[in-house]
């Protein structure tokens, strides 16, 4: 216990650490969060019009950013296949770095849904046997699901293995493989997040195919009921 | 089996369910007392899902929603739950050879069914089109604005919740805020709507609407005849949609929605599609009948059809 508690601290110390470049560089990440803050605080207060979506478009920049990030996450299983299926010695230095990454692209995604829902006050009626998750039928609880089991795994690696690093120990192979191996499924099942959210709809069969920017670049008034 | 049977027998296969949730909501409410929090906020917070709801646990929130929205609105405001009726699944049909284009159905639909007025929601669109090329979506106007209707040479179409019998706007909903009732209308709990737009994603006829901002709902235009289900007022933040006017084809004696009631053409015709004596079944039976967007098998209970 002692020792989580050490590394926790030490880690704390080791970030907080740097040259004036490095924490200008917070300074400025600082700020555009700050200013993020106050803009969902204001969006909160008047209802998602903030947004300038309108019900002919009520998906816009926050899901297509979402669905990006969830690719940004995804592709840390480039680096963890080579590195822990082939065993290749030099990826496996950055492997933990992409599985970092994969948290902090996670983390987003969770965050552009949540700024996203009208009713964020309502959130635990996601939350199974508290609420109703219509799972599998729903895509978006599908979603939920896979989401929230990546972040965990990869969290858990990622914090595992720095851990280790810390003390400067070798990763326990008996904990960290069968982990890390369950990461590859894992990322490709995000990977459906995607593809489910925009292609299980056959309301919108515009919505996944290459002829979508020649479309709307024929006519760029978008007509009523239009997919 | 009617639909209350069913509720009720679905909230006693679920009361461990129930449990756990009152488990929680003990905890929240031990964890979370605000000291000027009104304890209304909090059993709204709390609210369970509609169809999970016990027939005194609805009598309770109707009686609670009754009172807030009479206070709001500073008149004597009804919410109803009425049930479906047995034997009923209504259907609608439209005469696409009566339409004028005029909007009075979308306007008695707002004013009948509480939507926002400030920005506007509209549960009606009507779509102009050309008569040389029929039916064609690609081609529709939704914002013509004429001085008069109908403009010659054009053709008009209302499109609203076609009540599908195999809706894919409640398939997608993470929540199961949305459901088909037996009568075939398809309802949304504005209570525990967490507001993903999903809904309005999968809708291929453009039916559903979401509060943007709080409604801007005047109180002397608010109709304080509502249902719970249908067309009390609602909250910042949900979707809506057309119910067929729940609040008023419910009831025995029933009437006809807003908008079969204000058509000056006679376009709109309302019935139970059950009855075979009805006039939906004779203009199915009998007219050139189509349903929209036939091809994605959401096979709708709305009816266009041509009676010249």
């Amino acid at each position: 216990m002692r020792k989580i508690w050490e590394f926790f601290k030490g880690t704390l110390v080791l970030v907080a650490k740097g040259s004036k470049a490095y924490y200008s560089w917070l300074l400025f990440l600082l700020a555009l969060m700050t200013i993020g803050a106050f803009a969902y605080a204001y969006q909160l207060k008047a209802g998602l019009i903030a947004t300038a979506m309108r019900d002919q478009c009520s998906w816009g920049f926050y899901i297509s950013n979402f669905t990006f990030l969830v690719g940004v996450a995804a592709a840390a299983v480039l680096l963890v296949i080579p590195a822990y299926v082939y065993n290749w010695k030099p990826i496996k230095e950055i492997a933990i770095l992409g599985e970092m990454l994969a948290v902090s692209a996670m983390v987003m995604c969770l965050l552009f849904v949540t700024v996203d829902i009208g009713r964020p006050d309502r959130f635990w009626h996601l939350i199974p046997k508290i609420g109703i998750l219509n799972f599998p039928q729903s895509l978006l609880a599908w979603d939920v699901v896979v989401l929230n089991t990546y972040l965990f795994l990869n969290l858990m690696i990622a914090v595992y293995v720095l851990y280790q690093m810390y003390h400067r120990r070798e990763p326990n192979k008996a904990v960290f493989n069968p982990l890390i191996l369950f990461s590859i499924p894992a990322a490709v099942s995000i990977h459906t997040v995607t593809a489910f959210l925009y292609n299980g709809l056959a309301a919108r069969p515009f919505w996944n195919a290459s002829i979508l920017a020649p479309g709307s670049w024929r006519r760029p008034s978008v007509p009523a009921l239009r997919s | 089996m009617a639909d209350q049977d069913k509720r009720d027998q679905r909230v006693f296969r679920l009361s461990r369910r129930k449990a756990l949730k009152g488990l929680t909501a003990g905890v929240g409410a031990l964890a979370l007392p605000g000291r000027d929090a009104s304890a209304s906020v909090w059993e709204s917070f709390f609210q369970k899902n509609f169809r999970e709801l016990t027939r005194e646990e609805i009598r309770g929130i109707l009686a609670r929603l009754e009172k807030k929205y009479s206070e709001a609105f500073g008149k004597d405001v009804t919410v109803k739950a009425t049930p479906p009726i047995e034997g009923v699944l209504y259907g609608y049909g439209l005469d696409l050879s009566r339409c004028i284009g005029c909007r009075r159905c979308v306007y008695a639909c707002v004013d009948e069914n509480n939507q926002s007025r400030d920005p506007q929601i509209h549960w009606i669109t009507v779509l102009q089109l050309e008569k040389e090329k029929g039916v064609d979506l690609e081609e529709a106007q939704k914002y013509y604005n004429p001085k008069e209707v109908p403009e010659p040479g054009h053709f008009y179409m209302p499109v609203q919740c076609q009540q599908c019998r195999k809706p894919p706007c409640t398939k997608v909903c993470p929540v199961q805020a949305t459901w088909k009732e037996n009568d075939g209308i398809v309802v949304v709990d504005y209570n525990w709507c967490i507001g993903c737009r999903y809904c309005m994603a999968a809708c291929p006829y453009g039916a559903r609407h979401f509060n943007w901002k709080k409604p801007g709902l005047p109180a002397k235009e608010m109709n304080p005849d509502t249902h719970y289900l249908g067309n009390r007022p609602r909250p910042v933040g949900v979707v809506e949609k057309c119910t067929f006017c729940v609040q008023r084809t419910r009831e025995q004696p029933g009437r006809y929605p807003a908008c079969v009631e204000i058509c000056p053409t006679g376009t709109r015709k309302f019935g139970n599609l059950l009855d075979p004596e009805s006039e939906i079944r004779y203009i199915i039976e009998n007219k050139r009948v189509f349903i929209l967007k036939e091809d994605l098998n959401t096979q709708p209970q709305f009816y266009y059809f041509y009676a010249t």
